[in-house]
């Protein structure tokens, strides 16, 4: 589903990605771990289509087609979905507005007629139901006002609405108690279906004890050095990250 | 200066009112000391040289619909002029409630000029804006609303100004008196409309007087023809215990100045002024606004916000004065401003002048530009740019917009908004609320 071909990326002539190869097929779920600084959120940023980074090598293909010439809202046409590690507070523009003009936006890419108003409120009240979100905060401001933990139910609430084919999940856990992190988690989960990828970038393991990945990958210095089954994971908790270096490796 | 030579020429003696001493002293008070220049202070940013007084660029009336006018279709209470002239025919005014009188004062002038003394003494005045000495000199027109004391008026009455066609001048000197009486409630919707083709100088009045533990809410819009000018200037004064919010959106119009001066004369008083102007390619939008702090126990509340795109260009100047003794008084002042485009322009500048020690002031200010982290995150979302640019530019004027209670003009307020991106937003007003 998600290729990525020895991707190198630069942000103001700063090399931040040094060859990423990853290939993420359909029902897997993959974690992205890693120090700071290593190039996780970036590489989330790119597949997203961030404005301000520089691809300078490589490829990154989506079911067959090229992501990196495709606008942001494209992207999200062909299926991808960021939920951010900062969800930005879009004041005014009602959080349930916002959604119907992005599904609605999603549908018209894909050469579906718009969904009316009744049949939209009846999706998000489900959707609402499954994710025990409070239905007061559909009609606020988009993350206005919002906890740490709203925020990030949002943007599962929102990945809920729009059934995304490639869900890239940028350090969800990150600001999360422990509750607030189980019922994100649980979202994510239901989620979950054999046509459906995930990529989980996070810099602890916690995340993973409820999100349960397929395959973890290390990234460092802008190179995914090691990849493994979840029991990496572990091991990475347990040992950290300095014995995967490359100038320990050497 | 041309302009002020042609705006003289207009004035028509009036012999056989009791008002034309004071209409002429006010003509008088114009010639000395000329229209402002950019060295003056409060027109720093606006420069009127270039303004010209030219002949409407349509030679016929067309017909006009009640259709045609914002929010008139369906307003129970409202009174119309048409390139100045009141227009009975456009006019709904049969079943006003008791206790709410509203008149033309084409007839006030001559049946009770008493009731206009005031505001033209005020306007002749040595130290009167020239712009107001030149409205009560040339004034043809407009309408006097009064409320008795204790009556509560529950439909808006909506005063709307039409400039259309032309068999008009080229200029109107509207004027807008409204009295609300001790107890009394009222909403006055103030409509400058401007048609394509009706090339004009609007010089608009508008003096509000509100007494004792009255509450009113005023909402002005400006809306000239692209090609048109408008100069607007409300005066009001809040009595003890009154409520007073006074509302002013621009859209239209290549000029458009607007003073604003309210004064707190009793304590009690609240006076919240709101506004939103949207500067296009080739659109001048001037806010002045005065709150004049001259009660104890005073509050103030101002939120103005500011849009401009292409080469549009803004001003807003927001000044707060608290007089000596006016002690325990709060005022909060916010100016918030967006640019659309490299090109666009906003200046503001707060001032506070502060003459008492127990008082609560505010005052903040920004310019700034779409958030592009903003619009990536919607883009993320599936919006297309042009879409999530114009939802955060909605959104941005949203905080004033939801505060209008008077459904039409939110509405209007909401597609002008829209309009302007060419984006289906209409509905947005209808889902927030």
């Amino acid at each position: 589903m998600l290729k990525i071909e020895n991707l190198h990326v630069e942000v103001e002539g700063k090399p931040i990605l040094r060859g990423i190869n990853l290939e993420v097929p359909a029902g897997q779920v993959h974690a992205i771990m890693g120090p700071n600084g290593s190039g996780k959120s970036t590489l989330a940023h790119v597949i997203a289509g961030k404005p301000g980074y520089t691809v300078t090598q490589g490829s990154v293909s989506f079911n067959g087609t090229d992501l990196l010439g495709l606008e942001p809202e494209a992207r999200a046409g062909e299926g991808v979905f960021l939920a951010f590690q900062y969800p930005l507070e879009i004041p005014g523009v009602n959080n349930v507005y916002m959604l119907k003009a992005a599904l609605n936006g999603i549908r018209k890419y894909r050469g579906l007629p718009e969904m009316d108003a009744v049949q939209f409120l009846n999706l998000v009240k489900e959707k609402t139901k499954i994710l025990g979100l409070k239905e007061s905060l559909l009609n606020r401001p988009v993350n206005q006002g919002f906890s740490g933990g709203e925020k990030k139910r949002n943007e599962v609430f929102q990945m809920s609405v729009l059934e995304p084919k490639l869900a890239v999940l940028d350090e969800t856990d990150s600001g999360l108690d422990i509750d607030a992190l189980r019922i994100v988690a649980e979202g994510v989960n239901q989620l979950r279906s054999p046509e459906r990828a995930f990529l989980v970038v996070t810099h602890y393991q916690r995340l993973l004890d409820y999100i349960v990945p397929d395959v973890v990958h290390v990234l460092a210095q802008g190179r995914i050095v090691k990849s493994g089954p979840r029991e990496l994971a572990l091991e990475l908790e347990e040992r950290g990250y300095d014995w995967l270096l490359p100038s320990a490796v050497a | 200066m041309a302009l002020l030579e042609a705006l003289l020429r207009e004035f028509r003696a009036d012999a056989d009112t009791p008002l034309a001493p004071l209409r002429e002293r006010a003509l008088a008070h114009a010639r000395l000391r000329g229209l402002p220049t950019p060295r003056d202070e409060d027109w720093k940013y606006t420069d009127l040289g270039a303004l010209t007084l030219a002949p409407p660029a349509v030679a016929t009336t067309p017909g006009l619909d009640i259709g045609d006018i914002p929010f008139i279709d369906g307003a129970a209470l409202r009174i119309v002029f048409v390139n100045g002239r009141f227009a009975p025919s456009l006019s709904a005014l049969d079943a006003l409630p008791a206790g709410l009188r509203v008149r033309a004062l084409s007839a006030v002038l001559h049946e009770e000029p008493a009731a206009l003394t005031t505001v033209f003494e005020r306007c002749a005045a040595d130290d009167a804006p020239v712009f107001d000495a030149l409205n009560v000199a040339l004034m043809q027109d407009g309408a006097l609303i009064e409320v008795a004391a204790d009556c509560a008026i529950a439909a808006p009455i909506v005063v709307a100004f039409i400039h259309a066609g032309a068999a008009h001048r080229g200029h109107t000197a509207p004027q807008l008196l409204v009295r609300a009486g001790e107890r009394s409630r009222l909403v006055v919707v103030e409509c400058h409309h401007g048609r394509d083709g009706a090339a004009n100088l609007s010089n608009a009045l508008t003096d509000i007087d509100v007494a004792a533990n009255a509450q009113l809410t005023h909402y002005r819009l400006a809306d000239e023809a692209p090609d048109a000018n408008h100069i607007g200037s409300v005066r009001l004064r809040a009595g003890a215990d009154s409520q007073v919010t006074s509302y002013s959106f621009a859209f239209g119009g290549k000029l458009t100045r607007m003073e604003i001066h309210a004064a707190l004369a009793a304590p009690g008083a609240t006076v919240t002024l709101n506004g939103l102007f949207v500067a296009g390619t080739g659109q001048h939008i001037d806010h002045q606004t005065f709150i004049d702090h001259q009660a104890p126990h005073t509050t103030s509340e101002e939120l103005y916000k500011g849009l401009a795109d292409g080469d549009g260009r803004g001003v807003f100047r927001g000044k707060v004065l608290v007089r000596a003794g006016a002690q325990k008084i709060s005022a909060k002042q916010a100016s918030h401003n967006l640019l659309l485009s490299p090109t666009a322009e906003i200046d503001t500048k707060p001032e506070l002048e502060i003459y008492a020690d127990d008082v609560a002031c505010a005052h903040g200010a920004t310019v700034g530009q779409i958030d592009r982290d903003a619009v990536f995150y919607l883009q993320s979302r599936g919006i297309p740019v042009d879409e999530a640019r114009a939802l955060l530019t909605f959104g941005f004027a949203q905080a004033v917009v939801e505060q209008v209670e008077f459904a039409p003009l939110r509405a209007w307020l909401t597609s002008a908004l829209a309009g302007r991106a060419d984006v289906p937003l209409p509905t947005l007003v209808e889902e927030t609320t």
